[in-house]
C-alpha cells in the first residue's frame, strides 16, 4: 500500500476524534447525573 | 433547590451511582444510556471495525487513484453525516419554532446534531486534505468545493457559539433556530459547487445525474457500508448528546430556582 501514513492516519484521526468526543460527552453526563433526580431523566 | 433535586435517600440512589465510586467506570454504563442505545452502540462498534478492515485490507486499489481510494471510505461518509446533521438541525429547529408546544427537546436535538455535524465536517476537511496532499500535492487549495465546505464548517461553529450566548433556554432555541434555518441553505451550494464552478474536486461518484455507477462491486459496497455505519454512529451520538444537554438544562433550571428562592428569603 502506498502512502500508508496518510491513509492509516486518516482513519486514526477520524476514530480518535470521535472517541475523544464521546468520552468527553460521557464524562459530562456522569458529572451532571449526580446533581439531577431520576424524574428529570425520562429516558430511564 | 427544587423538589426533584433534593438529596436522594440511599434507596432512591440512581442505579449507576457506582460510577462515582469506581475510578474506572464501565464505558457502557452511562447515565444517558438505555438498553436500546447500548445495542445500537455495539452494532456501531462492530460496523466500525468491519469498515476499517474493508477499507484498509479487503478492497483493492483503484486504477487511477491507487491506494488513495481507501481514504474515500471514511471521507465520503463524514461529508454525508455532516450534511445529514445540519439538515436534522434545521428540521428540528423548525419543529421547535413552529410547533404548538415549543418543545425544548427539539432544540436540544438541533444543538446535539449541529455539534456532531461540526465534528464530522472537520473530519471531512482533514481526510480531504490528506487525500489532496497525495493527489494534488497540497493540503489545501482555495477550490470552490473546499472553500464552500470550510465556510459551512465555520458557519456551524458560529451557530454553536450563538447557542452559548446565554439567556433563557427558549431565547437560545429561538435565535439558534433562525440561524439553523438560514445556514442549511449553504448545503446545496457546497454540494453543487463542483458543477457550478470549475473545481479540482471530483464530481459525484455514485449519485450522478445519469444514474450510472462506475465503481467496482466491493468498493461500492464498502462505500455504502461506511455511509450506513456513520449514519448509525451519528444517531447514537445525537441520542446521547441531547440527553446530556437535557441534564445540563435541568441543572441550569435548578440553579435559577435556587437563586430565586435565596432572593425571596432575603426579601422576607
Amino acid at each position: 500500500m502506498d502512502h500508508v501514513s496518510f491513509i492509516v492516519g486518516g482513519y486514526v484521526i477520524t476514530f480518535v476524534a470521535v472517541g475523544a468526543y464521546v468520552l468527553r460527552m460521557f464524562r459530562q453526563a456522569r458529572k451532571f447525573n449526580s446533581a439531577i433526580a431520576e424524574s428529570d431523566k425520562p429516558w430511564r | 433547590m427544587r423538589d426533584g433535586q433534593k438529596q436522594l435517600s440511599s434507596d432512591e440512589k440512581p442505579k449507576n451511582h457506582m460510577n462515582r465510586l469506581h475510578p474506572f467506570p464501565s464505558p457502557v454504563d452511562t447515565p444517558t444510556g438505555t438498553r436500546a442505545s447500548r445495542g445500537l452502540g455495539i452494532v456501531v462498534l462492530f460496523g466500525t471495525v468491519m469498515l476499517t478492515l474493508l477499507g484498509l485490507f479487503f478492497t483493492g486499489e483503484d486504477v487511477v487513484q491507487g491506494s488513495t481510494v481507501r481514504l474515500m471510505y471514511i471521507h465520503v461518509p463524514t461529508a454525508w453525516v455532516a450534511y445529514l446533521a445540519f439538515i436534522v438541525t434545521a428540521i428540528t429547529s423548525a419543529m421547535y419554532l413552529w410547533g404548538k408546544q415549543h418543545s425544548l427537546t427539539f432544540d436540544r436535538i438541533a444543538g446535539a446534531s449541529a455539534e456532531v455535524g461540526v465534528i464530522f465536517m472537520g473530519l471531512c476537511l482533514v481526510t480531504g486534505s490528506l487525500w489532496g496532499r497525495i493527489t494534488w500535492g497540497t493540503y489545501w487549495q482555495w477550490d470552490p468545493r473546499l472553500t464552500t465546505t470550510a465556510f459551512l464548517f465555520v458557519t456551524y461553529v458560529g451557530y454553536l457559539a450563538v447557542r452559548d450566548l446565554g439567556g433563557s433556554h427558549h431565547q437560545r432555541a429561538k435565535r439558534s433556530g433562525v440561524i439553523a434555518l438560514l445556514a442549511v441553505l449553504e448545503i446545496p451550494l457546497v454540494h453543487f459547487s463542483v458543477v457550478l464552478w470549475r473545481s479540482l474536486h471530483q464530481e459525484a461518484s455514485v449519485l450522478q445525474p445519469s444514474g450510472d455507477v462506475t465503481m467496482d462491486g466491493l468498493m461500492l459496497f464498502s462505500l455504502l457500508f461506511g455511509v450506513v455505519v456513520f449514519t448509525l454512529l451519528f444517531t447514537w451520538m445525537v441520542l446521547h448528546r441531547q440527553r446530556v444537554l437535557a441534564l445540563a438544562d435541568a441543572i441550569d433550571d435548578g440553579g435559577l430556582e435556587a437563586a430565586l428562592q435565596e432572593r425571596r428569603n432575603e426579601v422576607n
